[in-house]
């Protein structure tokens, strides 16, 4: 069975001294020796970490997506909540202007009834003069 | 005309009395008039802020449905270069990249 395999050999390399160290992998044909030491893994083994990184990447991209995803929520709530308070703050004032339109204030009234007062006052003089 | 001024003469008091009576309700109109003005002019503010609340608004949900689309493109060509036959420099290139990568 592990002949019909091909195999790939990388060497690991010391962590501390990883960039310096580092060796390139290398194919191995069979039955050849090995340049230097290290691991032989098979291809379905290199296969499936290769899947297995870009799985890594790809959750790695999900979750930078996904709390961007949450920042842009949490600033649309803000938002309609920025709207919400205006348009209750704007319904208030308006009410207010409302109500002031279909009243008088005291000054208004004070203005309005002097001059009814007037009004009638002149009325009553010029019925009076009228008829005398 | 001489004569009608005469005796428009005789009531100056009543003229000027329905004059001021009808300037204090022009007045009171007038007051009204500009307190409608001036809300209308608020309410148009208002309504110009709520458009450009709900432009922001539109603007975060477009960017909210790209990174959904973005995420479903990644999980999509994730599982297509796994399902893909990968030849033997890359999983050289590969080995390479992830021994070399730093820690």
């Amino acid at each position: 069975m592990f002949r019909r395999m091909i195999y790939y050999l990388f060497l690991t390399i010391n962590l501390t001294s990883l960039n310096s160290a580092a060796q390139d992998s290398i194919w191995l044909d069979k039955d050849k020796s090995a340049p230097f030491s290290g691991y032989l893994i098979p291809e379905d083994t290199v296969k499936k970490l290769r899947n297995d990184s870009l799985e890594k990447d790809m959750y790695k991209g999900l979750y930078d997506s996904t709390t961007k995803s949450i920042n842009l929520y949490q600033q649309e709530v803000t938002l309609k909540d920025n709207q919400l308070k205006l348009l209750m703050d704007q319904n208030d004032k308006l009410a207010n202007q409302i109500s002031s339109a279909t009243s008088f204030n005291m000054w208004e009234k004070i203005g309005l009834f002097g001059a009814g007062v007037l009004l009638t006052g002149l009325a009553i003089k010029s019925a009076h003069d009228i008829y005398h | 005309m001489l004569d009608f001024l005469n005796k428009a003469k005789n009531y100056t008091l009543e003229i000027l009395g329905v004059l001021l009576a009808l300037f204090v309700g022009l007045f009171l109109l007038e007051k009204k008039k500009n307190e409608a003005s001036e809300a209308l002019n608020e309410n148009l503010e208002v309504k110009n802020k709520v458009q450009q609340i709900n432009n922001e608004v539109t603007h975060v949900t477009d960017q909210i449905a790209q990174e959904e689309q973005s995420r479903s493109d990644l999980i999509k060509s994730t599982q297509e270069k796994e399902k893909e036959n990968v030849s033997k420099d890359d999983l050289l290139s590969f080995l390479d990249n992830k021994s070399n990568q730093p820690k």
